[in-house]
């Protein structure tokens, strides 16, 4: 193999045209002159291939979609390639003879940074055993310790994503310079961010569905139990001691019976908004607050009792549907929950800050205990019994589910018979 | 025996109308008259703790606590989870009395130490059966701990 490669065509003809022009002139046949011109010629001719040939490695090295750096321990930054320049940002003779790891990471307890300093600190301590990195290096430069994610700094101090990959080039068993390719992961990573984020989400949706299934067989098992157990006992004549009994018992079937209609009714709305695709238009909370603050009206007698303060409510861009059905249950709950009240008081009004859109609907009744806040927006969750005040814990869980699926955010703030003010914020852009 | 017989069992329960029929149920053992019902998490532990409402209890260490797994505040495994921090309650007896067949519910419930899961029948003859069993068993035929 060795012999063909010096022995091969071009080298052969390079010598029999230098051995002729050497006898030409031996027997001063050509001039010397003329001979110190025909040996350029010869030599030009033979190498010029080669020249081409480097030429065109080095053209391969700067349209690679891949930063190369060389640096030398001794030196630092030798070579840099197009790629590497341009995404850097720097120029070459910047570049040149500096240490690279701390032109591109601005700390020192980076992980890139830590591994070439290990380099070039393993170079001094050749018989330090502990450092894994060298061994590495020397055993199999390949290992994927070497290949790694981190982030530079650009010339302009901006930071970016990286992948990448630092070989040792070896001599006499100790490593003498090093050749660092990278690429711009940017991209990548912002794909895998919403990967990561959309992998969130599901797992929020798949423990929303958890609980919900879970509270589905809880809950609407329970009325059927009541239904069949209160028939059972009026069938039993020895417990029931009056009409009166009687009547209280047939009073448990009906409710319960009409409890899982709601259930029902409630699961399906919930089932709806959390499916259903939002059909955004310019919503006038005003009139819708009036409209549902009619509706309760004709719907619940006492709410005529009810002192309400509402302020004049902004415009926002939502699906109509849902954001009217967000404001029928914080409103009903708020009537609601101020049923045991002399003068129960709802009050709703808006705050536009620099991003949001806040409506907040406060009332004087019975309140919450804070610590239960996140419970309340919890499917089937409720903080009173049915007894004290009627309710299937659906409610608030629609409301979060709405205003979530509008990327608003929903909260509330209250203290046990001090009341409760629920906040509602809707992104500005989308409004 | 008599010292035992005069054990309460504990009911935490926030339905009412599950109550009844729970009461109602261990009527025939007559033990219906030594039912304590609670209605929610905080509650039991204010029972159990002889907190706030529960101050001047003198009712004891019940023979059995009867917990729904579902019920407002705290529900059945936090306040199971509080109960069970407290020497006094490592050993009480409890039986869960729930709707759920969660298997993580069945599972959690155990790690916390409850001697039974039993799910409410939804046809009332099975639940007062069960209701029935688990009376008599725990109050009548189960030998408490000696520390209680």
């Amino acid at each position: 193999m060795i012999f063909k490669k010096i022995f091969s065509l071009k080298h052969i003809l390079f010598f029999l045209s230098l051995t002729l022009i050497t006898v030409l002139f031996f027997f001063n046949i050509i001039t010397s002159s003329d001979f110190l011109l025909l040996c350029v010629i010869i030599f030009l001719v033979v190498s010029y291939p080669y020249l081409l040939q480097n030429q065109n490695k080095l053209e391969i090295l700067d349209y690679t979609g891949y930063g190369i750096i060389k640096i030398t321990l001794k030196n630092g930054v030798v070579f840099a390639n197009k790629y590497a320049l341009k995404t850097l940002g720097y120029k070459y003779r910047e570049l040149k003879k500096s240490f690279f790891h701390e032109v591109v990471e601005e700390g020192f307890n980076n992980d890139f940074n830590k591994k070439i300093k290990k380099i070039y600190f393993s170079k001094n301590n050749d018989n330090d055993n502990d450092n894994d990195i060298f061994k590495q290096y020397k055993n199999n430069y390949r290992s994927s310790a070497f290949i790694d994610t981190d982030y530079f700094i650009r010339k302009d101090g901006s930071k970016f994503s990286v992948e990448y990959i630092i070989i040792p080039i070896l001599s006499k068993k100790n490593i003498v310079s090093l050749v660092i390719t990278f690429r711009d992961t940017t991209e990548r990573r912002i794909m895998q961010d919403k990967l990561l984020k959309i992998t969130e989400e599901l797992k929020v949706s798949n423990k929303e569905l958890e609980s919900f299934s879970y509270s589905v067989s809880h809950d609407l098992r329970a009325p059927l139990r009541h239904i069949s157990g209160f028939i059972n006992l009026l069938n039993e004549n020895e417990v029931i001691k009056s009409d009166e009994e009687a009547n209280r018992y047939i009073d448990v079937i009906l409710k319960s019976s009409k409890k899982m209609g709601d259930l029902i009714d409630d699961l399906l709305i919930f089932s709806r908004v959390s499916r259903s695709e939002l059909q955004k238009s310019k919503v006038d909370l005003n009139e819708v607050v009036h409209e549902l603050q009619n509706e309760l009206c004709l719907f619940r007698k006492d709410e005529k009792r009810v002192n309400w303060i509402i302020e004049q409510l902004p415009f926002v861009m939502a699906d109509k549907k849902m954001i009217r059905l967000v404001l029928m249950n914080l409103m009903s709950n708020a009537i609601k929950f101020t049923k045991y009240k002399k003068t129960p008081k709802i009050s709703i009004s808006s705050d536009v800050t620099e991003k949001d859109v806040i409506i907040k609907i406060t009332d004087n009744g019975v309140g919450f205990e804070q610590k239960y806040v996140d419970k309340m927006f919890g499917v089937f969750q409720r903080l009173h019994k049915d007894s004290e005040f009627e309710g299937t814990g659906i409610g608030l869980a629609n409301v979060l589910r709405i205003i979530s699926r509008h990327n608003g955010k929903v909260w509330a703030i209250g203290s046990p018979n001090e009341g409760a003010s629920f906040f509602i914020s809707l992104p500005k852009k989308e409004v | 025996m008599s010292l035992l017989y005069k054990r309460r069992i504990l009911l935490a329960e926030d339905d009412d109308n599950d109550a009844e029929l729970t009461i109602n149920a261990l009527k025939d053992n007559k033990l219906a008259d030594r039912v304590d019902r609670v209605e929610d998490g905080e509650l039991l532990l204010d029972y159990l703790f002889c907190r706030s409402k529960y101050e001047n209890r003198t009712t004891g260490i019940p023979a059995v606590l009867l917990l729904d797994l579902k019920m407002p505040k705290k529900d059945g495994i936090e306040a199971l989870k509080e109960i069970r921090k407290d020497k006094r309650f490592k050993l009480l007896p409890v039986v869960v009395l729930t709707s759920s067949k969660e298997e993580q519910d069945i599972l959690d419930g155990y790690e916390l130490g409850i001697n039974a899961y039993v799910v409410k029948p939804v046809e009332f003859d099975k639940f007062v059966e069960a209701i029935k069993n688990i009376g008599c068993f725990w109050t009548v035929h189960n030998q408490l701990p000696p520390e209680f």
